[in-house]
């Protein structure tokens, strides 16, 4: 630190400096005596300091120490004292000051406030805080950001327990692992859990454990603590993107089946049957022609019946918008049931139903009537031959979304080999049975657009049970 | 009329329709070609393996379409080609589909037991090539 020493009149006139004053003073030598040291000062500040020379002169008080700007281009700091020096008789003879620069430690300290408050600042947006537990003295200690991170205020005391406290119930084994397991190897861990803050809003969060050992033995714990709870939730969207991406590119393929077998294959028999009949004419009977004419009104009626079924599948897929309807599930069964009544009469088939779990179901009254009408007439259809037919319908829920399902005792699938057709277009599993397999087809994408899920359990000459969970994947089902 | 060997043709696809112009056709092209029509592999299996040992009244050739219910094309080649240690006779399969995708003829012709692949619709000039060299 450079340090001037000078004796001068109250006026400021320099009537000697001790060696070593050039430096401070930014003069030569033998410049410095003669010279006006209020003119080392700034402008602003050259009267105030004029006039404590002369308090100090007349009244012999000390003056300082005053921190006084020093003179442009350049902005420095002098610390200034001044004493008055007096003769026997107490007149005050000459002025006594000692002049530091203390710039230096003035711009340390002004960086280091700036850098803390920028690291503040950083922290705060990044939203990473720092903590540390003494292992010895039990002690935990959280910055500010650790304290705003937790919801807590500054008096907020944290002890190991209330910290792992603040944890969502599933997550406080894991923090305690990965606390115990830093303690006895030493080797940092990153954990990502749920947290509930002072109050009470749930967030995730990313913890950095270290520790410090010493004489092979960890004594503090430290590390940072981040709020993932933004990332977490990105995350989670772009899966459920990709979830739906995967489903779209699952259906487009499966159109794409679709298209190739069958809207090109009746397609095909048209042409080759067109084909048939100009080159055929004059030489078959024409009883063959009639033939001709009876495959070609098939081959249409085929391709029109697969035009409807996909046209319902597609239209289904952007439904998003259909209003849910308050259905009561006994008044709709019944409805369903005496719609049904010639079949089940003729198949003697025995319906019950038990819907005390779940009596209402809020869903599209057209989409559900279609989905339970197709489920229970496929139960009456797939039957075995002298057994009498049992159907019974569940509904339940299962979390927040309602589920119901039709078991029946019928012919089973054998789920072995047909496993994934099972809910394709026009499947059939039934040797001699005229089964469209298209049902369970629209059904599927009526229950898939409406974040729903068909599931089948069936065994061959046994029975099957189909499952409809009529909101698995959707998020957050109401209140 | 028994100047040269009949040949046989068996067809294997669900769809009545393909049967019926496929029937017809190869009456057009020779009236003494044999002609069986199963409606699914597993069907057709069943009759090979009961008449495996009799080449008279196994088919010559072999028209298997690719997507069909209960056992489909690809699944009656492996239980065919399990077969092929009782069956003698040389039996060339043709796969058809109305499959457009390229990748289906691929693994059609990847397959050993497979002479060709051939994409519906099926058409006279296609049928005689497939009993082409043999019919005669």
């Amino acid at each position: 630190m450079t340090e001037a020493i000078v004796l001068h009149g109250p006026n400021g006139v320099i009537r000697y400096a001790a060696p070593g004053c050039e430096r401070l003073l930014e003069m030569p030598s033998d410049e410095i005596q003669g010279s006006n040291l209020l003119d080392r000062l700034d402008e602003s500040e050259r009267k105030r300091v004029k006039q404590a020379f002369v308090r100090c002169a007349l009244r012999g008080q000390a003056y300082g120490p005053t921190l006084v700007r020093a003179a442009a281009p350049v902005v420095r700091w002098f610390e200034v004292r001044t004493q008055p020096v007096r003769d026997r008789a107490g007149h005050t003879l000459e002025l006594h000051t000692v002049i530091r620069d203390l710039t230096a430690r003035i711009r340390f300290h002004e960086d280091l406030s700036m850098r803390e408050a920028l690291e503040r600042e950083a922290n705060e947006l990044a939203a990473v805080g720092g903590w540390m537990l003494d292992l010895r003295a039990g002690s935990l200690y959280w910055s500010p950001e650790v304290r705003r991170i937790h919801e807590v205020g500054e008096d907020f005391v944290p002890t190991l327990q209330s910290a792992v406290d603040f944890y969502a119930p599933e997550a406080r084994p894991v923090i305690t692992q990965a606390v115990e397991e830093t303690i006895a190897t030493g080797q940092p861990r990153t954990v990502e859990l749920p947290l509930v803050t002072a109050r009470g809003r749930k967030i995730w969060v990313r913890a950095l454990l270290r520790s410090h050992m010493e004489g092979g033995r960890a004594v503090r714990l430290y590390g940072a603590l981040q709020d993932v709870t933004e990332r977490k939730a990105y995350e989670e969207k772009m899966s459920q993107l990709v979830d739906e991406l995967t489903w779209q590119r699952d259906r487009l393929a499966e159109f794409g089946h679709i298209v190739t077998h069958h809207l090109r294959g009746p397609v095909c028999n048209l042409v080759t049957l067109s084909d048939m009949m100009k080159e055929g004419r004059d030489e078959s009977a024409p009883r063959e022609d009639e033939e001709l004419v009876d495959h070609v009104a098939d081959a249409a009626k085929q391709l029109l019946a697969t035009f409807d079924d996909v046209t319902t599948a597609v239209t289904s897929v952007d439904t998003d918008h259909l209003p849910n309807d308050t259905i009561d599930v006994q008044d709709m069964l019944l409805k369903i049931v005496t719609g049904l009544s010639a079949d089940i009469q003729r198949s003697s088939a025995r319906i019950s139903w038990d819907i005390t779990h779940c009596p209402k179901i809020s869903y599209p009254t057209v989409y559900f009537e279609t989905i339970v009408r197709n489920l229970i007439e496929n139960a009456l259809t797939y039957t075995v031959s002298g057994r009498r037919p049992v159907i019974h319908i569940r509904t339940w829920m299962d979390g927040t979304s309602p589920c119901l399902s039709v078991a029946d005792n019928g012919s089973g699938i054998d789920l072995g080999r047909y496993g994934d057709a099972v809910f394709r277009l026009r499947t059939t599993f039934h040797r001699g049975r005229s089964g469209r397999g298209t049902g369970l087809f629209t059904i599927r994408h009526l229950i898939e657009s409406l974040d729903g899920d068909i599931t089948v359990d069936s065994t061959p000459d046994v029975g099957s049970t189909f499952i409809v969970n009529f909101f698995k994947y959707r998020p957050e089902q109401g209140t | 009329m028994r100047s040269h060997h009949h040949l046989s043709v068996a067809l294997i696809d669900d769809d009545r329709t393909y049967q019926f112009t496929t029937e017809r056709m190869l009456q057009r092209i020779d009236d003494h070609i044999s002609f069986r029509w199963f409606s699914d592999g597993e069907e057709a299996l069943l009759y090979l393996t009961e008449h495996a040992g009799a080449d008279d009244t196994l088919p010559d050739i072999i028209i298997l379409d690719i997507n069909m219910p209960y056992m489909n094309g690809w699944q009656f080649l492996d239980a065919f080609h399990q077969l092929r240690s009782v069956i003698r006779k040389p039996i060339r399969i043709f796969m058809v589909s109305s499959s457009a995708d390229d990748r289906d003829a691929k693994r059609a012709r990847s397959q050993v037991d497979v002479t060709d692949y051939i994409e519906k619709p099926i058409t006279t000039e296609k049928l005689s090539a497939i009993i082409g060299g043999r019919a005669a």
